[in-house]
């Protein structure tokens, strides 16, 4: 809009910019294309490749069984771009049709309709706007989904062999290499965060990214997401982002809390109708 | 009755075995923190990434990563529009080209976060209808987001722009005087 | 009000399908067939002794393809013995009993067949006109054993019993875990019901009885040999008597919950009166149940000829044992087209040709048979085949001197054979 009143501002330098508006932005242009340059040409030697690499396969964190790990949904801070939908997809390999982790998009009208859709789990974010709604929106937002790291979990409780299980520092993880595959925590929980991956046939679901936890490093889906909505890290750590929301006045709800699950997923800004 | 005794010794036979048969095959680490096998924690702890975080990218593009870091787009991770670090780099050896959108690309990828008029978004968030914005503003439809807004540092043109129109004010209003 | 229907991404078809059906179909089919057994054999109801042996061997044929629909199931069948080695007991997972609870009811079925034909065994071992490869399995069998003394008949009798006895326990745990399994996951509100052990132990008792009834008449009319009208009476007062607190017990758990009216009800409500209505209310109920548990009462209170009897008695065993079948689709497919996301529900239809499809449970709900006409081979299935039985049959409370008196006669029978 400025910039709109900016160029058609006929009592500054009018001319320069009647004559050839379109030069004039190309300028600009130029300047961006030069900075875009240094983007593509490579700067660094095989020192620093190395240095990076070394990052990633080395430096596992001892386990912190003092920490409690906890993850914060700011539902008033999604936008729905699933920006952290294809990055959970990437980091784990998650087969097509498969979801670690998901966005829902909430519509409400004046009449209480609810209606909810997440195509594709969300991973080409929500562009279209739904066409099926007549009334008036009252209400509306994303709200992202993943594994709740219930701190008791129907998930372990059912599993026959041990394969699915607490780790000391709280996180709920599967032994794939012990998994028989029976699905029967795909039943036990409430979320339907889990699913038996299609490629290994044992049960897979979200780890909050334990294996970048322990390098350091936060979830893949955290740190994708632009706006902040996913947070997490140690509630115990007084200086953590998370221990700080948990003690201000926010209001922070869990899912299906009368299942006594105690999940540690914690929802800011979730409505009623989110289930 | 020898074929109780004989009965009694097949039950106690297989009871042995299934005893032996855990002792064995129960794998090496378990029981260590609890029921399961303590092992798993650090072969799942020690799977690779794929995403680095901006801090990677620093390592080698630190120009644009500083640019970022000063405008609106600051919050945003470099692989979420560039794909993934591991696509990238592995073994310390450049393996690929990242991911760079050009032309519609670039729209379709600004867009995925800023279209208007999608439910669900927080209203403060900014949000544009990509026709009407090109129509207030007189542009051509052919052009992309990035004519205009740098895609590290979104409003970099426009403030430069704008002081820059400031400053020919200023220059036309002291010829003036 | 939900005008839109959401399912999670994840929760978009049931994963426990035909296989899982079938699964708690045939162990049913095994405790039920059992309990018969023992009836006679504990209990001592003497008009069930003619199908005494069969349900036993009913028992294991079916208690042998128990875990076909498991294994067809699993992601990882090769690590199947993991639930031996590693089982999950502090959660606990009630999965994690299967593979003990199994193992200790298959030995026990397995030695109480053992012990209740050793005698029988003995002398078909013995008998010149058995074929070779029939005395080759006797001797295994029979674990070296030529004793057929009156005392070693009463010991393995007493065993029998004893075995029996335990079975019945052991039967209902094999059947009562397999509804805890459903009955204790509370994600599912169709499923998380108290009562669903005792269901379950119930709709299987009336499918084993069901099913016995349905092979005795027709084997023996296929055969034409004897049939015990009184075993027929009997086996449908036991249908009937099981049947009612069967059929009572799941409208009441039904009526309970829809009375409290909680928000899991409405959507069981949604769900018995959208996907599962003609499933449950039509099928299940109103025709496979109701029709039954008329026409088997009327058999039990009223006097109706042999005829009648064995007609209708076929007809409503044939329904029950659908009926049953229907109940673990109701259960199983049910509570997880009910979507966890509370807004619909999922789709399934079978498939013929899928790896748990509709021809796969086909064949492991026949293979059962076949095992049982080759096991009707290796073990006679009727009592009245067996000489030694009936001429024993009252020596149970008799005391030693008549004992030795018998041992001449003994030898008799051996001379005669």
């Amino acid at each position: 809009m400025k910039l709109n009143n900016f160029l058609n501002n006929k009592n500054i330098t009018q001319d320069v910019i009647d004559l050839d508006r379109r030069g004039f932005i190309n300028k600009f242009l130029e300047g961006t294309v030069a900075g875009s340059l240094f983007v593509v040409v490579p700067m660094g030697a095989g020192d620093i490749f190395h240095e990076l690499a070394e990052d990633h396969e080395k430096n596992l964190l001892a386990m912190n069984p003092d920490a409690k790990y906890v993850f914060i949904v700011d539902i008033t801070q999604c936008i729905g771009c699933g920006s952290c939908c294809v990055a959970d997809k990437k980091e784990n390999n998650v087969p097509d049709g498969q979801y670690r982790t998901w966005v829902e998009r909430y519509v409400i009208d004046m009449l209480e309709n609810v209606y909810v859709d997440s195509p594709n789990g969300g991973l080409n974010g929500f562009n279209e706007q739904r066409t099926d709604i007549e009334n008036e929106i009252r209400d509306s937002f994303f709200v992202p989904k993943l594994c709740n790291h219930c701190e008791d979990a129907p998930c372990i409780q059912v599993c026959p062999v041990g394969a699915t299980f607490t780790t000391p520092d709280g996180f709920v993880i599967v032994d794939g290499t012990h998994c028989v595959g029976c699905g029967y925590c795909l039943q036990a929980c409430p979320y339907g965060v889990r699913f038996i991956n299609e490629k290994t046939h044992t049960a897979d679901k979200c780890t909050w990214c334990y294996h970048r936890v322990r390098k350091g490093k936060l979830p893949a889906c955290v740190n994708a997401c632009p706006t902040g909505a996913r947070k997490f890290g140690d509630a115990n750590d007084r200086n953590s982002e998370v221990s700080k929301i948990l003690h201000s006045p926010a209001i922070l709800t869990v899912l299906k809390k009368d299942l006594g699950t105690a999940p540690a997923l914690f929802y800011i800004g979730k409505r009623e109708e989110v289930v | 009755m020898r074929h109780i005794v004989k009965s009694l010794l097949i039950v106690l036979g297989i009871v042995a075995t299934i005893f032996l048969g855990r002792h064995f095959l129960t794998p090496d680490s378990w029981g260590k923190y609890g029921h399961y096998r303590a092992d798993y924690i650090d072969e799942e702890a020690n799977r690779s990434i794929n995403y680095g975080e901006n801090d990677s990218c620093l390592k080698c593009h630190s120009e644009v990563v500083d640019m970022l870091k000063h405008g609106e787009h600051k919050t945003l991770s470099c692989e979420v529009c560039h794909s993934p670090l591991s696509e990238h780099i592995a073994d310390g050896k450049k393996i690929g080209s990242m991911k760079v959108p050009t032309g519609n690309e670039i729209d379709k990828t600004c867009l995925n976060c800023h279209q208007k008029n999608v439910a669900g978004r927080p209203h403060k968030f900014p949000m544009i209808d990509k026709n009407e914005h090109y129509k207030m503003l007189e542009i051509r439809a052919d052009h992309n987001c990035n004519q205009c807004h740098t895609v590290h540092y979104p409003k970099e043109n426009i403030n430069k722009a704008k002081s820059l129109s400031r400053n020919l004010r200023e220059a036309v209003d002291n010829e003036a005087k | 009000m939900d005008i839109a229907e959401f399912l999670f991404p994840n929760d978009t078809h049931p994963h426990w399908t035909l296989m899982i059906v079938i699964y708690p179909y045939i162990t049913g089919l095994v405790a039920g067939a059992f309990i018969v057994s023992s009836t006679y054999h504990v209990f001592k109801v003497e008009a069930l002794k003619p199908v005494a042996r069969f349900s036993l061997i009913f028992a294991f044929a079916f208690f042998a393809f128990a875990t076909a629909p498991l294994l067809t199931h699993l992601g990882h069948p090769e690590r199947a013995l993991n639930m031996l080695f590693t089982p999950n007991f502090s959660g606990p997972s009630m999965m994690a009993g299967f593979g003990y609870i199994y193992l200790t009811y298959g030995l026990l079925l397995i030695f109480e067949i053992l012990f209740v034909y050793r005698i029988p065994m003995i002398e078909m071992l013995e008998n010149k006109n058995t074929p070779k490869w029939r005395v080759l399995i006797y001797k295994i069998l029979t674990l070296g054993s030529r004793d057929k003394s009156p005392d070693s008949y009463h010991m393995d009798h007493k065993v029998a019993v004893f075995l029996g006895g335990l079975g019945i326990p052991l039967a209902s745990m094999l059947h009562g875990y397999v509804g805890f399994i459903f009955g204790g996951v509370k994600a599912v509100s169709w499923w998380f019901t108290p009562l669903m052990p005792v269901i379950f132990l119930l709709s299987a008792s009336v499918s084993g009885i069901a099913g016995i009834i349905l092979l005795y008449v027709l084997i023996k009319k296929w055969t034409k040999t004897h049939l015990d009208m009184m075993t027929v009476r009997a086996l449908v007062k036991l249908l009937w008597t099981f049947l009612i607190f069967d059929f009572v017990l799941e409208m009441l758990e039904i009526g309970v919950h829809a009375y409290g009216g909680t928000e899991h009800w409405h959507h069981i409500h949604e769900l018995l009166s959208g996907p599962l209505f003609y499933t449950f209310w039509i099928g299940q109920v109103l025709i496979l149940t109701a029709i039954p548990f008329v026409v088997l009462g009327f058999l039990t209170l009223l006097k109706f000829s042999d005829r009648v009897v064995l007609t209708l008695g076929m007809i409503s065993s044939l329904m029950l044992v659908f009926q049953v079948l229907f109940m673990r689709w109701n259960v199983v497919v049910g509570g997880q087209i009910l979507a966890k996301s509370e807004r619909g529900f999922l789709e399934y239809h079978p498939l013929w040709f899928e790896k748990e499809g509709i021809l796969t449970t086909i064949i492991i709900l026949s293979a059962p048979f076949i095992f049982l006409w080759i096991l009707g081979k290796i073990f006679p299935l009727w009592n009245d085949d067996d000489n030694y039985e009936i001429k024993h049959q009252n020596d149970h409370f008799d005391n030693k001197i008549h004992i030795k008196h018998e041992k001449n006669d003994l030898i008799d029978t051996k001379s005669i054979n």
